[in-house]
C-alpha cells in the first residue's frame, strides 16, 4: 500500500515538474519566432545594402565608365606603343 | 396536444434543414475558397528564387551580375487624391501623368505602374508617403559593362513560365549552369499573425547558379570593340566582326561584331542582332583561306616555297572561266612564296592543281572546315563542304583562293590558328572555369589534331611574316614587330555573279611570329570607303596588335 502510495506521489510530481519545464519553455520560447524574424528582415536589408554598393562598384570600375570620365578628363590614347619590360637584375648585367 | 407536437417536430425539422443547408453552403459550395482563406491565415508557401551566377572576365570582374530592382504598383482604391497622387509618381518614375492617371482610375485592387525601379527612385516615393502605393523586388541582369561583349554573352528574358532563362551566347549555352535551382519556404503564423518557431526551418534551400570564369581578358575586349566600331565608321561600313584568340590553347580572348544591342533593353533591338556572326554567319573568306591551302599543299609535298608557277604568267584558263589576279598583273617566275605575298590568284590555282582534289579535301577536313568548332558558345554553324563527286576543276580552282567556298569567321579562326601553335589546331573556347562556391572547376584545354607539321608551320609563319611586310597592308603594320598575316577581299556572290563594289574585307594573322600570343581575324561587310582588306580591315588588325603587344609587355624585336 506504502509502495503504491510513493509510486503515485512520484508519477504526480514528475507530471507536475514536466508541465512546470514545459510552461517555461514554451514562455521563454514564444517570442523568439519574432525575433528571428526580425534577423531575417535584418539580414535581407543588409543584403539589399550589398547589393545596391556592389552594383555601384562595378559600374564605377567598369572600363566603360574609367574610359568616359578619362575622355572627359582629357586623357588620350598613347599614339607609340611604350612598353617597360622587366629589369635585368645588376648580377646579370655585369 | 398533437398540433403542438406537431408543430415542434415541424419546427425542429426545419431549423434542421436550414442548418443542413448552410453547412452544405461553407462546406462544399464555398469550400474551396475558405480553404484557401484559412492557409493563407494560417501560413503560406514561398517559392525561393536563386540568383543567377555571375559571368566574370579573366580578371575576376563579373561582367554579368545582379541588380536589385521593383516593381512599382498601386491600389486605386486606397488613393483619395489621385490627381496629386498621379502627378507626383509621374514625375519620380518618369511617366506621363496621363498614363499613372489612367491606371489609378481601374477599379482594381492592384496595378503594375512600372517596373526596372532603382532604390533611390524607390527611397525618393517612400518619402512622398503616398498611401495604397507599394513596392515588389526584384532581381534582374545586370551587365556593369553596358553593351561590351553584348553578342557573347547573349541576355536573359523570360520563359513561357516567366521564368528567367538565357538566350543566345554564353547565356543560353550555359543556361543550366547559371540557373540554379528553385527553393520553398513554408511560413507558418499563430492567431496573431506571428511566425510560429518550430515551423521557421521547414524550408528547402534554393540553390544558387554557378559562375562561369572566361577566357575573356576584359582589356583585349575593350580594345577590340573600340577599334572595330571606330573602324566600321571609319571606313563606312555596314558592320564588322573581330575575335582575339589564344593559338597554343585555343582560348577566346575577345570577340566583338557590330552592329550590337543592349543586354538590359534587347527587346528594343531587332532579332537579327542577337545571333553572334562570328560564329552563326558563313561567307567567303577570300584571300584569308589562301594560307591553309598553301600551307596544305607544302605539308603534301606538292609544292614548295621557292616552287616556280609555270602557268602563271598570264590568266589561267578552266573550261569556259578565266581565272585572273586581283590587280590583273601577272608575273613569269612566280614561286609559291610570292603567290602568297601577292595574294595571286593564279599561283594558288597552281598549287591547288599540283595538290589534287582528294588532298585538299583531306585537308580541309584536318582544319576543320565543313565541321562546327565546338565553341561553347549558342548558335555555332558550320556550312557543310560538298561532297566529293560534285566538285569540277573550277571549284578546285576558285577555292584555292577562297571563293566558292564558305566558312564561319571561327572555322577560319580556328584553322588558321593551327599554323600559329606548330601544326595543332585547338578547340576554341571561352569559359574557363565553372565556380560553384568555394569549388572551381576547371575546363581543360582540348586538341583537335594537327594540320601540318611543325615545319610547314613554320614555314608557312616565314611566308606570312613576309606578307606583311612587303604586302599591300606593309603601311599600317607596326614597326619593329615580326607579324604574320594575311589580308583578304571577299566579293559577295549576288544572283549567280559576283558584284565587284561590293566586298568583304578581311585580315587575318598572330604575333609575335616567333611565339604567337594571340591570333586575330577582322572581317568588314561593305566597307565604301575601300573595297580592299590591305585598307581597311588590316589597319583594324594592326592598331589592335599594336595595343594587344603593348598591354602583353612585349617590345619589338627588330
Amino acid at each position: 500500500m506504502k509502495k503504491e502510495k510513493i509510486l503515485v506521489i512520484t508519477l504526480m510530481l514528475t507530471m507536475l515538474s514536466l508541465l512546470f519545464t514545459r510552461a517555461v519553455l514554451s514562455n521563454t520560447i514564444s517570442t523568439h519566432g519574432i525575433e528571428l524574424s526580425e534577423y531575417e528582415n535584418d539580414i535581407e536589408e543588409l543584403k539589399k545594402k550589398n547589393a545596391v554598393l556592389k552594383e555601384e562598384v562595378l559600374v564605377k570600375s567598369s572600363f566603360t565608365h574609367i574610359d568616359k570620365v578619362a575622355s572627359t578628363s582629357g586623357f588620350v590614347a598613347s599614339k607609340a606603343p611604350f612598353v617597360i619590360s622587366n629589369s635585368v637584375p645588376i648580377a646579370r648585367k655585369q | 396536444m398533437t398540433w403542438r407536437y406537431r408543430f415542434a417536430l415541424f419546427f425542429f425539422f426545419t431549423i434542421f434543414l436550414l442548418i443542413l443547408s448552410r453547412l452544405f453552403y461553407w462546406q462544399v459550395v464555398r469550400a474551396e475558397e475558405l480553404s484557401s482563406m484559412g492557409e493563407s491565415q494560417y501560413g503560406r508557401s514561398i517559392k525561393l528564387i536563386p540568383e543567377r551566377g555571375e559571368i566574370k572576365t579573366s580578371d575576376g570582374f563579373p561582367i554579368a551580375a545582379n541588380k536589385i530592382t521593383y516593381l512599382t504598383f498601386a491600389n486605386p482604391k486606397e488613393i483619395k487624391e489621385k490627381e496629386k497622387a498621379a502627378i507626383l509618381l509621374s514625375q519620380s518614375l518618369s511617366l506621363d501623368v496621363a498614363t499613372v492617371s489612367a491606371n489609378l482610375a481601374l477599379d482594381r485592387f492592384w496595378v503594375a505602374l512600372k517596373s526596372g525601379v532603382d532604390g533611390k527612385t524607390k527611397e525618393k516615393i517612400e518619402k512622398l508617403d503616398l498611401p495604397g502605393v507599394g513596392f515588389e523586388k526584384h532581381t534582374v541582369r545586370f551587365y556593369p559593362e553596358a553593351s561590351l561583349a553584348a553578342k557573347l554573352l547573349g541576355f536573359v528574358g523570360k520563359n513561357d513560365d516567366g521564368e528567367d532563362t538565357g538566350y543566345f551566347g554564353l547565356e543560353g549555352y550555359y543556361d543550366r549552369q547559371l540557373r540554379g535551382k528553385f527553393g520553398r519556404a513554408a511560413v507558418v503564423n499563430d492567431a496573431y499573425g506571428r511566425p510560429i518557431l518550430a515551423k521557421m526551418n521547414n524550408r528547402s534551400s534554393e540553390i544558387n547558379g554557378r559562375n562561369l570564369m572566361l577566357h575573356v581578358d576584359r582589356s583585349i575586349q575593350f580594345i577590340l570593340e573600340k577599334e572595330l566600331l571606330s573602324g566600321v565608321e571609319r571606313y563606312g561600313a555596314l558592320g564588322g566582326m573581330a575575335a582575339v584568340m589564344d593559338p597554343k590553347t585555343g582560348s577566346i580572348l575577345a570577340m566583338a561584331s557590330y552592329p550590337s544591342f543592349d543586354q538590359g533593353n534587347y527587346s528594343d533591338y531587332p532579332t537579327e542582332y542577337y545571333t553572334n556572326p562570328l560564329i552563326s554567319y558563313s561567307y567567303e573568306p577570300g584571300s584569308t583561306f589562301k594560307p591553309l591551302v598553301m600551307a596544305a599543299a607544302i605539308d603534301s609535298h606538292a609544292v614548295k616555297p621557292e616552287t616556280v608557277c609555270t602557268t602563271c604568267g598570264a590568266p589561267v584558263q578552266i573550261g569556259e572561266y578565266q581565272i585572273k589576279t586581283w590587280n590583273d598583273e601577272y608575273k613569269d617566275d612566280l614561286t609559291m612564296s610570292e603567290a602568297i605575298q601577292l595574294s595571286d590568284n593564279t599561283g594558288m590555282v597552281y598549287a591547288a592543281q599540283k595538290m589534287g582534289l582528294d588532298r585538299m579535301l583531306q585537308y580541309f577536313k584536318k582544319y576543320g572546315i565543313g565541321e562546327v568548332t565546338g565553341i561553347d558558345l549558342q548558335g555555332e554553324m558550320a556550312p557543310e563542304v560538298r561532297a566529293k563527286d560534285s566538285w569540277y576543276p573550277i571549284d578546285l580552282a576558285t577555292a584555292s583562293f577562297g571563293q566558292g567556298i564558305s566558312v564561319t569567321p571561327i572555322e577560319l579562326l580556328s584553322a588558321f590558328s593551327s599554323i600559329a601553335n606548330d601544326g595543332i589546331r585547338m578547340e576554341p573556347h571561352v569559359v574557363a572555369a565553372v565556380e560553384e562556391g568555394d569549388e572551381i572547376i576547371k575546363i581543360p584545354k582540348k586538341e583537335l589534331g594537327r594540320t601540318i607539321s611543325a615545319s610547314t608551320a613554320k614555314v608557312m609563319t616565314e611566308i606570312l611574316v613576309k606578307a606583311v611586310q612587303r604586302g599591300e597592308a606593309k603601311w599600317a603594320a607596326p614597326k619593329g614587330y615580326r607579324i604574320a598575316g594575311k589580308t583578304g577581299t571577299a566579293q559577295i556572290p549576288i544572283a549567280g555573279h559576283y558584284d565587284a563594289e561590293k566586298t568583304i574585307p578581311s585580315f587575318i594573322g598572330f604575333a609575335p611570329a616567333d611565339d604567337p600570343k594571340f591570333v586575330a581575324l577582322v572581317v568588314l561587310d561593305r566597307p565604301t570607303t575601300s573595297i580592299y582588306g590591305s585598307e581597311t580591315a588590316a589597319p583594324i588588325f594592326f592598331e589592335v596588335a599594336k595595343k594587344i603587344l603593348t598591354y602583353y609587355n612585349i617590345p619589338p624585336s627588330e
